[in-house]
């Protein structure tokens, strides 16, 4: 069964928004949102509150882009699970388990930043208390979601790791990386526990470390689906 | 060439040195048979050199590219260097 | 003659036994030891995250170590080294392509290594029957944070073991055992190396 030439084009495009998402992301919910890194789980509330108050219209404007474009997510899932049809069997449920892995990921960011957005709609009329927790509460979800995306990850890197090809489409070291990196994402389960240090939201490894290994793999696989896009359209399209 | 039993008696050797070595570490803080800071270090130095042992023979890292090789020799030096720095700064 | 996928040792002759490797090559598959080098640089870290913690604070460190048993951190370390040796010695058998040898050493791998869970779980009952858990202070955060995390590795080695095992017992001692049989052989060692390092960092830092 071949592909229309046409259709590449959409994967491409698909593709490409796996990097949009991390742009929208580290400008609107990163910085607009202060959450590179995240305020201390130890302040007191009205730090948060104060914040709230202050920057109501950034942090506004900032969650309704990052709600917009939360959806990327699933869209790149999609072009990678295309990428993934010319490596396993085109029904192999681990094109299943990615596409949902990524799709599923989409919930967490599209519902904790609409937390976010509500303390920052009517911020005044709301106690202290009440704003910590909108923050608290999207902070947990985001990271304690994480694994939807270790399922992308795992399914991802397993269905890469069986390529055949003598030059397989998804390097196996990046497979392996991905992989990596989902294990390490279970730390996350600490997070809960602690409102300081090493373990902490803002801690070095439950924000800083965890946050950028995953950043380092997107782009670096968006570049290889883009580079497995172009091959299998020359082997399909004759 | 290797025959299949001094290959055995290789492995057995190394791990023969690697249970002196761990024993040897923790009699030495635990009985303080010398003072805690010459125990200590030695405990730390005794860990660098058995995890050597066993990327170098265990994970035959010694007949591996050298690239890979240098990369855990670098790894242990920097884990045995960094606690051995901390412990020495921490001291009263 | 395809190469099975992650075979990559050049000039192993599949059926000669016992088959050693080509010169200048990693013992396994390249992508495990890419896992395995990421894991270790990870553990790294986590002893400096000790270390700057422990320089910050010397004497809470000091006192709760004196709640560890030196003994038990000697005998995990010991059962390891022993569950180690063993691997190597199945890893070797699986060379020569005797499957009892590789079997029986296999076996011996994974009821010796065992032991360290049983001791794992010994001492963390004591420890929280005690009332010590990683909330307990910064040390013991770190305490079971790091061997947490460590047990973790072990027990998904343990399962790499099983189906090593399981392999060793119904299928060919082929090329493609080997590679199999040696990655697992690395990431054992790896598990067994990073509590090589726990244990004085932990234990031994009078």
């Amino acid at each position: 069964m071949m592909t229309v030439a046409r259709e590449f084009t959409y994967w491409r495009f698909c593709a490409w928004m796996g990097p949009a998402f991390m742009a929208v992301f580290i400008v609107f919910w990163g910085i607009m949102g202060h959450n590179i890194p995240p305020w201390n789980p130890d302040l007191p509330d009205s730090i948060i509150a104060g914040w709230f108050r202050s920057q109501a219209s950034i942090i506004r404007t900032g969650m309704v882009v990052a709600m917009t474009c939360a959806v990327f997510y699933a869209v790149w899932g999609l072009a990678i699970g295309r990428v993934m049809s010319r490596i396993v069997p085109r029904d192999s449920i681990l094109i299943d388990l990615q596409v949902w892995g990524a799709g599923l990921t989409v919930v967490p960011v599209l519902v904790s930043t609409s937390f976010w957005l509500a303390g920052a709609y009517r911020p005044e009329a709301l106690p202290d208390s009440i704003l910590q927790l909108l923050y608290d509460w999207a902070w947990l979800l985001i990271d304690l979601a994480y694994s939807v995306t270790s399922l992308q990850l795992f399914a991802l890197g397993v269905a890469c790791l069986h390529d055949q090809r003598s030059k397989p489409l998804i390097p196996k070291w990046l497979a392996w990386y991905g992989i990596w990196v989902g294990f390490m994402f279970i730390a996350e389960c600490l997070m809960p526990f602690f409102k300081l240090g090493a373990f902490a939201r803002d801690g070095i490894l439950n924000f800083w470390i965890e946050f950028l290994i995953w950043f380092f793999w997107c782009p670096t696989l968006t570049l290889y689906v883009l580079k497995a896009i172009n091959r299998i359209e020359r082997e399909e399209v004759k | 060439m290797k025959t299949a039993s001094s290959m055995r008696s290789h492995a057995t050797l190394v791990w023969l040195v690697l249970v002196f070595a761990t024993s040897l570490s923790w009699w030495l803080v635990e009985h303080h048979a010398v003072p805690a800071r010459v125990a200590t270090t030695a405990a730390l130095a005794i860990a660098a050199f058995k995890a050597r042992l066993v990327f170098l023979h265990f994970m035959e890292l010694r007949t591996a590219p050298l690239v890979w090789r240098a990369l855990f020799e670098a790894w242990a030096l920097l884990c045995a260097g960094a606690i051995l720095a901390g412990y020495w700064l921490a001291l009263p | 003659m395809p190469q099975a996928a992650g075979d990559m040792r050049a000039g192993v002759v599949p059926s000669a036994p016992p088959a050693h490797r080509a010169p200048a090559a990693l013992a396994g598959d390249h992508g495990v030891w890419l896992f395995i080098t990421a894991d270790v640089f990870a553990f790294a870290f986590f002893f400096l995250l000790f270390t700057w913690g422990r320089v910050g604070n010397p004497a809470v460190y000091e006192q709760s170590r004196h709640s560890l048993d030196a003994g038990i951190g000697l005998l995990n370390t010991l059962v390891l080294l022993t569950s180690s040796w063993f691997m190597v010695l199945a890893v070797e058998a699986a060379r020569e392509g005797s499957r009892p040898r590789t079997v029986r050493n296999l076996s011996l791998a994974m009821s010796v290594g065992s032991g360290f869970a049983v001791s794992k779980v010994v001492e963390y009952t004591g420890k929280i029957q005690a009332g010590i858990t990683m909330l307990t202070n910064e040390f013991f955060m770190y305490y079971f944070v790091f061997t947490g995390i460590h047990f973790i590795h072990f027990l998904i080695g343990m399962v790499v073991l099983a189906v090593c095992l399981h392999k060793a017992r119904t299928q060919a001692l082929d090329a493609r055992y080997r590679v199999w049989i040696e990655s697992s052989g690395c990431y054992w060692h790896m598990v067994d190396m990073l509590w090589i390092i726990l244990f004085p960092l932990l234990y031994l830092q009078r």
